[in-house]
């Protein structure tokens, strides 16, 4: 090993540790990022520049988003992961090789389409790749990486805090974040440098403000929902509902909405969620307490069911006639055009509403259980909490602009 | 704005000809239809105002003629932010402004010299036809391709008759000066410069259109869009290319192929009859029988024998019930075996596959605009090429069948009708936004959805103001409202939308005939292409795929854009210009004998000699 225990337990003590943190401007990314510079380390943030923003001016709108204030704890880096040395000039690698103890590794590319297989190889197996070549190259002595529960592929029921060798996957997102962790423990054994690999669950919004960054995932069928809501209560408005009414849409006396939309889950499909407030204190709780190395699951001890997530939907969402209905049932009675629709879009989330994957959690829990960190529970008020604020940012397309106009 | 501060607009004009005719119903530039030189259309004061800003022409009596006949009537305004999205009225104004200063300051209005030449081509032509006045000469004296450099004629000469152009190069012949024949200067492969005579042949606009022959006997200076106007008048259709090109000029030096091609064919198929004045001045006609084939395929490219002052144009039938329909497809392969399957069963009367770069142009109001719904088109939705067939209700039907999603006239309509909103926050691109399975358009674009995306869009002509200048908007929603402006049959035929492409600078397009039956070599050369400008720096994008001879062989054109402005961007573009011609040369080897690159000039010539060259030995 490159360090000592002690060593490394007296440098994070002493906020000694410089951290490479990559996908600074992600959502996972940013949150860890905040943190850590809450709690005082110092940290890199390797990002790249997006719509005419520069990686820093990125960093600085997201800070403004925390609300935080940051000192002179960090420095922003910008860079590709996709590249080998990120793609930077000699001088700002070798001041990355030159200061880095610690990386934590958040880029992820979490497009579950077939059609971004090489987008997902090139940002999640080679962007681990270079990461890991920087901390070979560099003094680091602990590599985390950030995971997911879902790299247990088409496995069903119990699934280890290990790494379980697999070959079959419901997507090229589960299959690239496997390979991902293969070339994390095969590198940092062999060069002496531990490594954490953190495995979250299906991550939403902070449950304490419903703020996020992102909307995929779990946002996904509101924000289809909501589409048509808003589609339809329009075309009533200013058509009398000729469109909708053609593809079998009515509206009832009190301006409900009637659809009839039928999804397919297995019988008592569960789904397992964290909010990402819960993701944040678990994942350094773990990297603070672990000098050894290690795989962890943060999940949700509690699974909800998607029968629940519905009836809490339908609370915020003007629409009724959807239903969740068991295998089968559409085989049988062909489906209508608006159930394709839903279908071509939850069509990636499709292995996820037969999900029968739990997740082990006796190592993460022993650290988690000393910190007194749970995982919040769904529930109706925090559902809306998150929907509400993706509703109010336009899923994301006000994020900032909203943030200026408060 | 001085003129220095408009140099900027005036530089951008590409040189496509769009302000001669009259593709928008403003009318055309009065001057310039007056008094037919290039430089009193807005093009030529364009050029005038970058010229005179750089110093190269002086202050004549002609250029403030040229200057003072523009009434700032702001036709050239609307026309040219239509393709451009560039302001020429502004330029007019600062070149007022200048003139205006230049007199009040008493300076120099330079009277040009007269000579024999001169004398001799104005005896030919009347005086008021032929020109060495600096003012006259500069319009004609650049082009856009990469390797031109300005090259000022001596003389610019209009000729009304084939007479006057047998005069014309006998007057050359004598006093040993080349000679260079021009349409509308359109052809942006600095074909139509050069440093002696420069024929102007656009006032020979001869055009009968004869019902019985299915014919047209053109002149000349016909354009496309005179020609096509003319037939439709008739109820018969010309399969005729860009709509400011003189039709013999295109035939000539491109073989004017287009999707058209699919069905009509191209080069000498388009032609029935053909007239030339050769060098010596003497006139011969393609079916005179004491030519030696006039089909003759010259490999080196070495350019017709003589000026074609004349050209009998073949036509076609129309039908009441022609339509169109857009197959999409994310890869070039799959689009290139349905476009094979259209060839080979001969349906429709125009196909071929283009790249979500021509779509998004054609469809989209503003450069800013196209950009964005190029990005819903690829990167949302999955489309990157789109198979457009036009055709009656047969052969649509027909294509339907063979397709897994079609996007039909309608749902265009609406798309083009609901820009900027398509791809703004109530429209598709919120549905693009959610996850799906890659290939989104499979469930947005099928019949049952429409109602939900006329909903989602609420198409309307209204729709388009916002994304356009404010003084432009009510000009956009009155244009909107003509049918023919969502009508991809009209569009296809009168072309106005292609010199939109690459809006934000101007391209040098490379054509090559490919054998169909290897798709993959089609993909390989597009991308050994694509990594040429690459490597430059230039954007660059597929152009089309064209099913010609029954979809045995196609026409694939792939283009590069440069900023001209740039001379930075300019070295490249011509560094990559050779490059890409190596490329090219590699392939047509590669290949011996099963395809050729367009080699110019060549127009009357069959097609099959390109299409099925002889292998080398
Ligand atoms: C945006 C754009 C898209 C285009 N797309 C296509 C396409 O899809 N298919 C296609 O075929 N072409 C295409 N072209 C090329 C264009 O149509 C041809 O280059 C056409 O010749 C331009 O017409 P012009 O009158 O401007 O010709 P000019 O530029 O004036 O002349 C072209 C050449 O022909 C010679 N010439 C002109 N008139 C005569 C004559 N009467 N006799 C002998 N020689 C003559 C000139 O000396 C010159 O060498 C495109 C051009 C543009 C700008
Ligand atoms: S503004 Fe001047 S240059 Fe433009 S069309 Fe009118 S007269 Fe011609």
């Amino acid at each position: 090993m490159r360090q000592s225990a002690d060593f490394i337990a007296q440098r994070r003590r002493d906020k000694k540790n410089t951290i490479l943190l990559t996908g600074g401007t992600g959502f996972l990314g940013s949150h860890l990022a905040v943190e850590l510079l809450r709690r005082g380390h110092f940290v890199i943030l390797l990002c790249r520049s997006k719509d005419g923003l520069s990686a820093e001016q990125r960093m600085r709108q997201l800070f403004d988003w925390f609300d935080l204030r940051p000192g002179g704890n960090y420095r922003v880096v910008e860079g590709q992961i996709t590249q080998p040395r990120f793609g930077l000039d000699e001088q700002t690698y070798a001041y990355l090789k030159d200061h880095t103890d610690e990386i934590f590794h958040c880029v992820a590319e979490t497009a579950f389409s077939q059609t971004k297989q090489s987008q997902l190889e090139a940002v999640n197996v080679e962007g681990a790749r270079h990461a890991l070549q920087l901390a070979v190259e560099s003094g680091c002595y602990y590599f985390h990486h950030m995971s997911t529960a879902y790299v247990a592929g088409q496995r069903h029921g119990r699934c280890e805090e290990e790494y379980v060798p697999q070959e079959h996957f419901h997507n090229a997102y589960e299959q690239t974040k496997h390979v991902a962790e293969g070339l994390v423990l095969e590198t940092c054994r062999a060069n002496g440098i531990r490594a954490n690999i953190y495995r979250p669950s299906i991550v939403y919004g902070d449950s304490r403000t419903g703020k996020s960054l992102l909307f995929n995932a779990f946002y996904a069928p509101m924000k289809l929902a909501h589409y048509l809501q808003t589609i339809w209560e329009r075309d009533f408005a200013e058509n009398e509902g000729r469109h909708a009414t053609s593809m079998g849409v009515t509206r009832s006396e009190d301006g409900v909405l009637q659809v009839s939309i039928r999804i397919e889950r297995a019988e008592m499909g569960v789904v397992n969620l964290i909010p990402i407030d819960f993701l944040t204190q678990a994942t350094l709780a773990i990297m603070e307490d672990t000098l050894d190395g290690g795989i962890f699951h943060i999940v949700n001890d509690r699974q909800d069911t998607l029968d629940e997530l519905l009836v809490y939907m339908r609370r915020i969402i003007n629409i009724d006639g959807i239903r969740l209905v068991g295998p089968g049932h559409l085989t049988a009675e062909p489906r209508n055009a608006l159930e394709k629709l839903v279908a071509g879009y939850l069509d990636v989330y499709q292995p996820y509403f037969y999900d029968d994957r739990t997740f082990e959690t006796t190592k993460a829990q022993r650290i988690l259980a000393r910190h007194r960190i749970t995982c919040p529970r769904m529930d109706d008020a925090l559902f809306s909490r998150c929907i509400r604020y993706a509703i109010e940012v336009d899923w994301g397309r006000q994020l900032f602009q909203y943030q200026q106009g408060e | 704005m001085t003129l220095q501060e408009i140099k900027g607009i005036a530089g951008k004009c590409v040189h496509y000809a769009m302000c001669r005719i009259d593709f928008l119903g403003t009318g055309v530039c009065a001057s310039g239809t007056q008094s037919g030189y290039v430089s009193y259309y807005p093009q030529g004061r364009m050029e005038i105002a970058a010229a005179l800003a750089d110093e190269v022409i002086p202050v004549t009596e002609k250029l403030i003629d040229i200057v003072e006949s523009c009434t700032l009537c702001g036709k050239c305004d609307k026309q040219c932010y239509f393709v451009r999205e560039l302001r020429p009225i502004k330029v007019m104004r600062a070149l007022k402004e200048h003139i205006a200063s230049h007199l009040e300051q008493g300076l120099a209005v330079v009277q040009p010299q007269t000579d024999d030449v001169l004398e001799r081509l104005q005896a030919v032509t009347g005086a008021e036809w032929s020109s060495n006045d600096p003012a006259i000469l500069v319009a004609y004296s650049v082009d856009r391709f990469p390797l031109a450099e300005r090259c000022m004629p001596r003389y610019v000469t209009m000729p009304a008759s084939t007479v006057e152009v047998q005069e014309i190069i006998k007057i050359a012949r004598a006093a040993d000066l080349p000679y260079t024949a021009r349409g509308n200067g359109a052809s942006s492969f600095a074909v139509a410069l050069g440093d002696g005579i420069i024929i102007d042949l656009t006032r020979m606009k001869q055009l009968e259109v004869d019902p019985k022959t299915w014919t047209a006997t053109i002149g000349p200076g016909v354009t496309a869009f005179d020609l096509q106007r003319e037939a439709n008048r008739h109820g018969m259709r010309a399969g005729v290319v860009e709509p400011a090109a003189c039709v013999c000029a295109n035939l000539i030096s491109t073989n004017m192929h287009s999707l058209f091609s699919h069905a009509y064919g191209m080069g000498a198929d388009h032609c029935s009859d053909a007239q030339f004045v050769d060098p010596e001045g003497e006139l011969y006609t393609m079916n005179d029988p004491r030519q030696s084939n006039p089909f003759y395929f010259n490999k080196e490219g070495a350019g017709p024998n003589g000026i074609c002052t004349q050209a009998r144009i073949r036509l076609y039938p129309m039908t009441e019930d022609e339509s169109a329909i857009l197959v999409p497809f994310p890869t070039l392969q799959e689009a290139a075996a349905m476009a094979r399957e259209v060839g080979f069963r001969r349906l429709g009367f125009a196909a071929g596959i283009l790249g979500a770069d021509y779509v998004s142009a054609f469809m989209a109001p503003t450069n800013e605009t196209a950009e964005q719904l190029k990005q819903l088109f690829r990167e949302k939705m999955g489309i990157e090429y789109a198979l457009l067939v036009l055709g009656d209700k047969y052969d649509l039907a027909a294509v339907k069948d063979m397709a897994e999603v079609t996007i039909d006239e309608k749902l265009i309509r609406t798309m083009m009708l609901s820009m900027p909103q398509l791809h703004g926050e109530q429209g598709l691109a919120m549905l693009a936004d959610l996850p799906s399975g890659g290939t989104l358009y499979k469930t947005l674009f099928d019949a049952e959805m429409m109602p939900l995306i006329e909903a989602a869009l609420s198409p309307s002509p209204d729709n388009i103001m916002p994304a356009v200048d404010e003084d432009m908007r009510e000009f956009y929603r009155d244009l909107y409202r003509r049918p023919e402006m969502t009508d991809l049959v009209w569009l296809n035929m009168y072309r106005i939308l292609s010199s939109r492409t690459g809006r934000g600078r101007p391209f040098f397009g490379m054509v090559m005939y490919m054998p169909f039956d290897e798709p993959d070599l089609i993909v390989e050369l597009c991308e050994q292409l694509g990594a040429v400008a690459d490597k430059h720096g230039l954007r660059n994008d597929f152009g089309y795929l064209i099913p010609i001879d029954f979809g045995k062989r196609a026409a694939l054109e792939y283009d590069f854009y440069h900023d001209h402005t740039n001379p930075e961007e300019r070295e490249h573009a011509r560094a990559a210009a050779d490059e890409a011609a190596e490329t090219i040369d590699r392939y047509m080897k590669k290949m011996n004998g099963r395809s050729a690159a367009v080699v110019p000039f060549q127009g009357l010539c069959r097609k099959e000699n390109l299409l099925y060259p002889e292998p080398a030995q």
